[in-house]
């Protein structure tokens, strides 16, 4: 299964195969760091706003999709936000991965994350951020990433994720 | 007038407010503290931050960058930033073991800046984090928060001159294993002080 995160209302382009979408709302809280999604709820975040599976849901997926607006070089503040509330997909104890320290699995999937961040003017430092961000991420999740850079989303319409 | 702004979401016993303590006692000149827990600067923080020269951004590392309500933020205060071209300096801080680690989350810092027109002046990361609300203080910058409390006077020194230097990165002068070790008991107690079982740190959502 595909999971796709947006800040956008609707997906430009078509999906092919089996799919889940998470876009705003207008009702997503913020992590408050309270790590209850590891010593009280594991697995799942105590704050019940419709996002609080997300952990589960990027366990299902293969693939990791993120379309969002680059702000500063980082992913946008929604798609952020879902990523934010989204640790529970790891688990708190720690590992060494790549000589630093990570976080252990907690399901058996491998993702592969592949970003597309949209905007007319990313700068190349932002472009950089960016790029390292999404490989970082990818380490974090013990998976394998990709980034790719639109000025649109429009630049999507005709292509099939 | 130097705003020393705490970032963490957290109201109370966050790390960012334990290095912004220590860090005050580094920085001369008028200070005033505020803090940004939501995704948008209140009333009150967007005033006080009109009327400072300097931001100082403290905040914990999410997800490899800057959490996402620090992000709406500055999202927010860019124009006030455009206005007022403040200098600004971060201090961030991350569980993991590396403050290296923390090296994106300040890159996004600078990239505000850049966008904004105003002048990075250079970020601290700070690793092992998880040990920062316990770790005892002990004076002339030793034990364990020896590396920390003398990365925050270098930069209490740059910020009461008003000068710029590149990003660094210290830890807590703990072995990382045991570090490692220590984190790994702090969960399997928190979980038990919330009525749940070691084993449960495993569990899965099917």
């Amino acid at each position: 299964m595909k999971l796709i995160i947006t800040d956008l209302d609707a997906l430009p382009c078509k999906v092919e195969g089996e799919y889940k979408l998470i876009k705003p709302t207008g009702n997503i809280r913020h992590c408050i760091g309270c790590f209850g999604c590891w010593v009280k709820t594991p697995g799942e975040c105590v704050i019940h706003d419709g996002y609080e599976l997300t952990g589960r849901d990027i366990s299902r997926c293969g693939e990791l999709i993120l379309l969002s607006r680059c702000i500063y070089g980082s992913l946008s503040p929604f798609v952020k936000n879902v990523l934010d509330r989204a640790i529970s997909y790891i688990h708190p104890d720690f590992v060494i991965r790549r000589g630093e320290m990570h976080h252990k699995r907690r399901y058996d999937n491998r993702l592969n994350i592949t970003a597309y961040f949209y905007g007319g003017d990313i700068t190349p430092a932002e472009r950089s951020t960016a790029e390292k961000l999404i490989s970082a991420n990818s380490v974090n999740y013990d998976g394998t990433g990709s980034v790719h850079f639109i000025d649109s989303p429009e630049e999507l319409e005709g292509i099939t994720l | 007038m130097t705003a020393l702004i705490n970032g963490s979401p957290k109201p109370s016993g966050s790390a960012s407010a334990v290095l912004l303590k220590i860090l005050k006692e580094h920085i001369c000149g008028e200070l005033l503290e505020t803090a940004l827990r939501g995704p948008e600067p209140g009333d009150g923080c967007v005033k006080a931050l009109a009327g400072a020269d300097t931001w100082v951004f403290a905040f914990p590392l999410y997800v490899d960058g800057i959490p996402s309500h620090l992000l709406s933020c500055l999202c927010r205060l860019q124009g006030l930033a455009e206005e007022k071209h403040p200098r600004i300096y971060a201090v961030a801080n991350c569980g993991f073991y590396e403050g290296e680690q923390n090296r994106l989350a300040l890159s996004v810092m600078e990239n505000f800046c850049q966008r904004a027109g105003c002048r990075w002046c250079g970020g601290v990361g700070i690793g092992g984090g998880g040990s920062l609300t316990s770790l005892p203080r002990v004076p002339e910058e030793k034990g364990p928060m020896g590396p920390v409390e003398r990365a925050l006077r270098e930069l209490g020194d740059s910020i009461s001159a008003g000068a710029a230097r590149d990003n660094w990165y210290v830890t807590v002068a703990l072995p990382r294993l045991m570090y490692k070790l220590a984190g790994q008991m702090g969960w399997r107690k928190m979980i038990r002080a919330n009525g749940g079982r070691a084993r449960d740190l495993d569990k899965r959502i099917t």
